[in-house]
């Protein structure tokens, strides 16, 4: 039984109860706030000098969608942490001109690691990898690469030199039909075989006037077919499925294998989202039911690079024009800032092999 | 004039908890409320911190495993089946609003609270706004739910305006008239076996001070402006336990009853605790559908994936909640009263009293709703414990743990129990209901609302086990 029928004072605010009490609420209120940014932004980066950054990953269609944040600055030689998570589906992460490529998901609910040091300043655009819905391709990021010694360092592009397109006469926009093309895929291998019998010196030598990056195949099937010049008369004795045959052979000579394998990963990565894994355009990207917008442009089907006509109507050039750049109107992304050279004339030679069979 | 005693409902069994020696000292401990708020203060604080400043991914989040998994478990699987409102007495959002009106933390003051004072409107002494507030909240679930960043706005939106109502109204308004959680805890407390009431109703009736209202030097005065000698249900009830420290007379205690007591206070039965029991249920079969359901189209509407997609499913989902689903039950209850020939109670009033049937099914589906989706995710807490902000910490270690679903095969066979027992507590819920308005032809009026909870079951069993 309390009692509570007797009167008492009432303790006083200042008593000694109420002191520890608010000093108890102050400490959750103020104390939890300042302990939790002291720990993450004074205490991590002096016990371990790597810098954490956090990215996630969400389907570009949805809301705040993409990668956030979308760029990401970093200071030349500093080691960083790339901790990235997806708030949605599977994703995918590289950054191609920094050398981070992994087979390894960005799965939702878990974390995908990446730790990096950029040497040379600059901009790294990073993608995602998986193709995880129509607008997969928009899902891409900046890490920009500063050198605190320099500060116009990041300004220089680590793109490849843009190219002249008027110069070279190339409409990248415009269809390409080959004035000549093939009625089946011609194989290298027999064009190899060919040349063998015919040939008196290296097959390319008689192309050597010509910028090989502008030839198209009907351009060389052409070349190939003109009487009264050297090589017309070499191959005179020819019917037009062999000399496409010898056409095939001239481009097998421009990848070497490692190349074309590497190739083989990029388009594998990159591509078959839209253009199929088999070159046919007919990846999930470019089904018109998923299509973002059908009514625009935007719906018009991937390239297929089985069409023999198409492929033999352009030139390395102008794939290479369609690749640093992306397609006007399309939804074909531009890779110039992701590839490097090397890896742009990889895929190319890579695509060329959806047309031209060989080894 | 002699009036007539209050009788407890269904006073047949009760066992004073606050008998215990051990159980009355620590009640009656003034720090006790202060000590358990203040742990939930720390967590809410850290949750308020998390949801703006941590990873914007749930699952890696501690705002959204602590708030919406965890407190949610702790809320509607344990706390309110078992100890009723228990959760308001610590709820740590009323806290700093109440702190500032009393000027103390644990000890009253003489002075009077530290508030403007104004009396909370009459048309709003009703827990109208509480159903409006929930509903206001359930449109946008599925994107509180999941996103850091609007759990956080919602948990500062509720302590500022718990502050700023504190300022304005006497004690704890928000909680009793605002607060969206409070007014769902308070119907389903009505089914737990815990309770606080006078032991003898004319000793309050006898004394005058009433301290247990006003407050004194051992006490605040309710909080929840309850009068504990007209107390017969848990509804308005905030447990914190101020009467069981201020009564002079001794005459409050802590009761261990059988459950769901309260439905039968048949003077204290509304319309906006009948449409609450309606809201309830109409939200845990949206919500299973939505959240649980298979439905891709459903959970994009929900998921504001277009504006006209969500404005479509927020018009049927207000039309289930406050038209069909109440709209159905009202229909029952007319053929009920026709089948049962009980024409002298009022269409409104008998739809009003059958309606509180809806209750124990309303809270057993939300168990069992919530069975399926906690014991799923719980494996999450403490990974964002041990990194809560999703920063690459790793406190204990933990942070790596894998996700491991507890018991993911065996959910479906907690979940049937549940919801056949909520639906068995609600039949005979309606059965005593019914039994208030006389014992002929019994079966028959019980029949149609009887089907209507039948098959509501049937439509959560449906949708859990496919």
């Amino acid at each position: 039984m309390p009692d509570n029928s007797a009167s008492k004072p009432y303790p006083s605010f200042r008593s000694r109860p109420e002191r520890i009490a608010l000093l108890l609420v102050l400490l959750a209120v103020v104390g939890i706030p300042l302990a939790v940014l002291g720990t993450q932004y004074g205490l991590r980066p002096r016990l371990a000098p790597m810098r954490t950054i956090e990215l996630v990953g969400r389907l570009p269609s949805a809301e705040h969608g993409g990668w956030t944040p979308e760029t990401i600055t970093v200071f030349k030689g500093e080691r960083v942490r790339l901790r990235i998570t997806s708030a949605d589906v599977v994703h995918g992460f590289a950054v191609p001109k920094l050398g981070i490529e992994t087979d390894a998901w960005v799965e939702p609910g878990k974390v995908l690691e990446v730790i990096f040091t950029a040497e040379q300043p600059g901009r790294y655009e990073f993608l995602c990898t998986v193709w995880c819905e129509t607008g997969h391709w928009r899902m891409r990021g900046v890490i920009e690469v500063i050198d605190p010694d320099d500060a116009t360092a990041v300004l220089r592009d680590v793109s490849p030199p843009t190219t002249n397109w008027m110069e070279t006469g190339i409409d990248i926009d415009a269809e390409h039909p080959g004035e000549n093309a093939p009625s089946q895929s011609p194989d290298a291998r027999r064009g190899a075989e060919l040349w063998a019998q015919l040939g008196d010196r290296p097959y390319p030598e008689y192309f050597a006037d010509l910028d090989p990056r502008l030839l198209s195949p009907s351009g060389a099937f052409a070349r190939l077919s003109r009487p009264g010049t050297a090589l017309g008369a070499l191959t005179s004795s020819l019917g037009a499925e062999e000399r496409w045959h010898l056409v095939a052979y001239l481009w097998s000579l421009k990848a070497a294998p490692d190349s074309l394998l590497r190739g083989e990963s990029l388009y594998q990565r990159d591509c078959t989202g839209c253009h199929g894994s088999l070159g046919r355009g007919d990846g999930p990207g470019a089904h018109p039911d998923l299509s973002l917008d059908t009514a625009s442009d935007m719906a018009r089907p991937a390239t297929d690079f089985t069409d023999l006509r198409a492929q033999a109507g352009a030139s390395d050039m102008l794939y290479y024009g369609k690749l640093v750049r992306g397609g006007m109107g399309t939804t074909m992304p531009y890779w110039g800032r992701l590839y490097s050279e090397d890896d742009l004339w990889a895929v190319i030679a890579y695509v060329r092999s959806f047309a031209f069979k060989r080894d | 004039m002699t009036q007539p005693p209050i009788k407890q409902p269904g006073s047949n069994w009760r066992f004073e908890l606050t008998r215990l020696p051990f159980l009355y000292r620590l009640l009656r401990w003034r720090p006790l409320q202060f000590t358990l708020t203040l742990i939930t203060l720390s967590f809410f604080v850290l949750a308020l911190l998390t949801s703006f400043l941590g990873t914007p991914v749930g699952n890696r989040n501690f705002s959204i495993i602590f708030v919406w998994i965890v407190w949610w478990a702790l809320v509607i699987i344990l706390l309110v089946p078992v100890l009723g409102r228990s959760w308001c007495a610590i709820c740590p959002i009323p806290a700093p609003g109440e702190w500032l009106q009393r000027r103390s933390f644990i000890y009253p003051r003489r002075r009077k609270l530290w508030t403007l004072g104004k009396r909370w409107p009459r048309r709003l002494k009703n827990i109208w706004l509480q159903n409006f507030s929930f509903l206001a909240m359930a449109l946008f679930s599925a994107i509180i739910l999941t996103r850091p960043i609007a759990t956080g706005l919602v948990l500062l939106a509720f302590i500022l305006l718990a502050v700023g109502l504190s300022l304005v109204y006497e004690r704890r308004i928000f909680c009793r008239y605002v607060c969206p959680v409070g007014g769902f805890i308070g119907l389903y407390s009505m089914a737990a076996p815990i309770e606080l009431r006078v032991k003898d109703v004319e000793v309050c009736r006898a004394h005058s001070t009433k301290e247990c209202y006003v407050g004194s030097e051992h006490g605040f005065g309710c909080p929840w402006l309850v009068f504990p000698g007209n107390l017969q249900r848990n509804t308005y009830c905030g447990l914190c336990t101020e009467c069981l420290k201020t009564c002079t007379m001794d005459n409050v205690a802590v009761n261990l009853r059988l459950p769901g007591l309260d439905f039968f206070v048949a003077k204290q039965r509304r319309l906006d605790e009948a449409y609450k029991a309606f809201i309830m249920l109409a939200c845990a079969l949206a919500y299973s559908a939505v959240l649980l359901g298979p439905w891709g189209v459903l959970k994009d509407a929900a998921n504001f994936a277009s504006l006209e997609g969500w404005l479509i499913y927020a018009v049927v989902f207000l039309a289930f909640n406050l038209l069909i689903l109440p709209g159905l039950f009202y229909l029952t209850t007319l053929l009920s009263r026709k089948l049962g020939a009980r024409g002298e109670i009022s269409a409104r009033a008998y739809f009003i009293d059958l309606s509180y049937s809806l209750i124990p099914l309303g809270l057993a589906a939300w168990i069992a709703f919530s069975l399926g989706f906690v014991l799923v995710s719980i494996s999450y807490a403490l990974p964002v414990l041990a990194d809560p902000f999703g920063w690459g910490w790793n406190m204990f270690g933990l942070r790596d743990m894998p996700w491991t679903p507890i018991a993911p095969g065996l959910i479906p066979t907690m979940q049937v129990p549940v919801l056949l027992g909520g639906l068995a507590f609600s039949i005979y819920t309606l059965w005593r209901i019914l039994g208030e308005h006389g014992r002929e032809r019994l079966t028959r009026a019980a029949l149609p609302p009887a089907f209507f909870l039948t098959l509501a079951t049937f439509g959560f069993l449906w949708l859990y086990l496919g």
